[in-house]
């Protein structure tokens, strides 16, 4: 399994395969992290009709893996029945659940607040967006575990031939904190023979590398 | 590949697959009407809920004396994993699975302990809030080491959590078994989530039939034990000819959609039922088990789904009317019923259905049958588009 490409944001950076992104960049300042990405978003000249409601979590999701479906030439208007999402976080959308909770003690009114609680809302954004067809799912785990998210990901290449790149990576957005890393997965060649082991350990030295 | 050798549901009708499955098959339900104001909720409702005080008691023994101090979730969890322990088979790789590193713990859930959600804030430091919390605590006070793989996603969590342990226990992994535990309980959070997503109805649940509505809401929690296709094969000989169930394959697909309008013409559905039937004729399938959201709208669409895919005559069965509706486990639940059907050789009745109410020609098990073939598939499909299909065989 091989990282193609990857975006990575945070509070004050966007890089795109090992490039800072400064006009993406100094719309990142660290304090108002809606306002941050709703700059950046407004920067990238995008029209998602969603985006608006999106929870901040999502909208992190959604901005990383636009640059990267970008920067590699995806058309977002292809379907794509051979690409998969998956995103691994600590928090989740309990960002959400905060504002849903409000809503359900009347402190707040928002009829659609629900659909940001849904667990999976993260993925369906990407999967709308870029009419991804494949596997999706969201893993939680304390902090990102390179072990954790290269045997998930290398299990499902290895048990669906028909699954040729995956949309894979961490996103976390809460409580002021913006930390995502999207990859594009591959498969790796089959020669030479590799152990599991091997396998795993390379991929983590790649994830440390740019992680 | 691989193959179960331990498993247990715990739900309002009991708390064994044994118990479970008997009164699936007498017609019993779990869901009851509960008056306004039970566990503060505002409007009457029904629901198939576990009692706190049965929860406790179940999971003394395994929880010790600071059981009271336990939140239920964390109750249920502890509880329905030290049954599928107990009913291991064979006994001696009991104590493995509690001591061995090579044992993945993978959880599904919607929301996690979602007694603890009213702590929630903007910016929360209880650690209890985070879904991978209470099954960290958990795996550390049994001393069970590594970190669990923590699987959310709709209703699909527990078919995905499976295809999960499966990919864990391929050739060269560092795991020979996996432990798959599902639980969800509610609280005034997830029935106000499912309320608010339309899916809650006033009256019984009735899949799949013309006065279906919505769905009741649940509670049940389950656990599946795993090994490694490889382990299997080398352990061989302790299984002694017994009947083992085999999990052949499992897919998802997407439909690129909105949360709440699933594909009318099941799109990805039918890719995911055609990938997975590469690996099984039609004439094997004994029969096939389908967990949705309640909504019609699914329903609809899984019955197009199965007609398209040429299963309009294998017997479809679904369990919503025995247990209600509880995302995070119930299609691991289901799973885990409807392989102890294939093992008895028997398909159980769909609790609710009476008048056919969906679009696509399927056949809807009502009564108990027979059946001596060897497979079922496992269907689920969820808010976001999500489907997921599984084969399970029965081997001798």
């Amino acid at each position: 399994m091989l990282i193609k490409s990857y975006c990575r944001i945070t509070n004050h950076s966007v890089i795109v395969d090992g490039e800072r992104m400064p006009a993406m960049e100094k719309h990142m300042n660290g304090h108002d992290v809606d306002g941050d990405l709703n700059n950046v978003y407004a920067q990238m000249g995008v029209d998602y009709h969603n985006y608006k409601n999106l929870d901040t979590y999502s909208k992190l999701g959604f901005i990383t893996a636009e640059l990267l479906m970008e920067a590699n030439g995806y058309d977002p208007d292809t379907e794509k029945h051979d690409m998969g999402v998956v995103i691994y976080s600590r928090s989740g959308c309990l960002g959400a659940d905060y504002e849903f909770v409000r809503v359900i003690e009347g402190l707040s009114s928002n009829e659609r607040a629900y659909e940001r609680v849904i667990p999976n809302s993260i993925c369906s954004t990407i999967v709308c967006r870029h009419k991804i067809g494949g596997e999706s799912g969201i893993f939680l785990s304390d902090g990102f575990i390179y072990e954790q998210f290269f045997r998930t990901c290398y299990g499902t290449f290895l048990t669906d031939p028909g699954l040729n790149t995956l949309l894979a990576g961490y996103v976390e957005c809460y409580g002021g904190y913006v930390s995502s890393l999207m990859c594009l997965l591959t498969r790796s060649p089959q020669k030479p023979p590799m152990d599991y082991d091997l396998r795993e350990e390379r991929f983590c030295i790649e994830m440390l590398r740019i992680y | 590949m691989m193959y179960k050798i331990g498993d247990a549901v715990l739900s309002p009708m009991g708390a064994s697959t044994e118990v479970n499955y008997q009164a699936v098959k007498s017609g019993y339900t779990g869901i009851q009407q509960f008056p306004a104001g039970f566990r503060g909720m505002p409007e009457p409702i029904m629901a198939g809920l576990i009692s706190p005080r049965d929860l406790e008691t179940l999971a003394a023994p395994y929880c010790g004396a600071r059981t009271h101090m336990m939140s239920r979730y964390r109750q249920a969890m502890s509880a329905v994993f030290e049954l599928a322990i107990s009913n291991t088979y064979p006994d001696g790789y009991r104590n493995e699975i509690l001591t061995s590193r090579r044992v993945a713990f993978i959880f599904c859930t919607t929301k996690g302990d979602v007694d603890s959600f009213r702590e929630l804030t903007a910016q929360t430091t209880n650690p209890r809030l985070y879904p991978w919390h209470v099954p960290q605590r958990m795996m550390d006070e049994l001393k069970l080491p590594g970190k669990p793989y923590v699987v959310m996603n709709s209703s699909l969590s527990g078919v995905q959590a499976q295809i999960v342990a499966d990919r864990l226990l391929c050739k060269g992994s560092p795991y020979d078994f996996a432990v798959v535990i599902g639980v969800e309980l509610l609280s005034m959070f997830t029935i106000s989530l499912l309320r608010d997503a339309g899916l809650v109805s006033k009256k019984f649940v009735r899949p799949f039939d013309i006065e279906g509505d919505g769905t009741n809401p649940g509670e049940s929690a389950a656990c599946a034990i795993f090994i490694s296709e490889d382990r299997f094969q080398k352990d061989k000989k302790l299984f002694h000819h017994t009947p083992m169930i085999k999990f052949r394959k499992g897919v998802m697909m997407t439909d690129p959609c909105f949360p709440k309008s699933p594909n009318p013409q099941a799109g990805a559905l039918s890719r995911a039922i055609k990938k997975v039937m590469e690996e099984e004729i039609v004439r094997n399938l004994s029969f096939i088990n389908v967990i949705g959201v309640g909504l019609n709208s699914y329903d609809n669409m899984v019955s197009i789904g199965l007609e398209k895919a040429g299963l309009r005559r294998v017997p479809m069965n679904c369990f919503e009317g025995n247990f209600g509706h509880s995302s995070g486990s119930v299609s691991l639940l289901s799973s885990i019923l409807s392989a102890q059907s294939l093992v008895n050789e028997e398909i159980l009745p769909t609790l609710g259905y009476v008048n056919h109410g969906v679009k696509g020609r399927i056949r809807i098990q009502t009564t108990v049958s027979t059946s001596h073939k060897q497979s079922f598939l496992a269907i689920s499909t969820g808010f976001g588009g999500v489907n997921g299909v599984m084969l399970y065989t029965k081997e001798r």
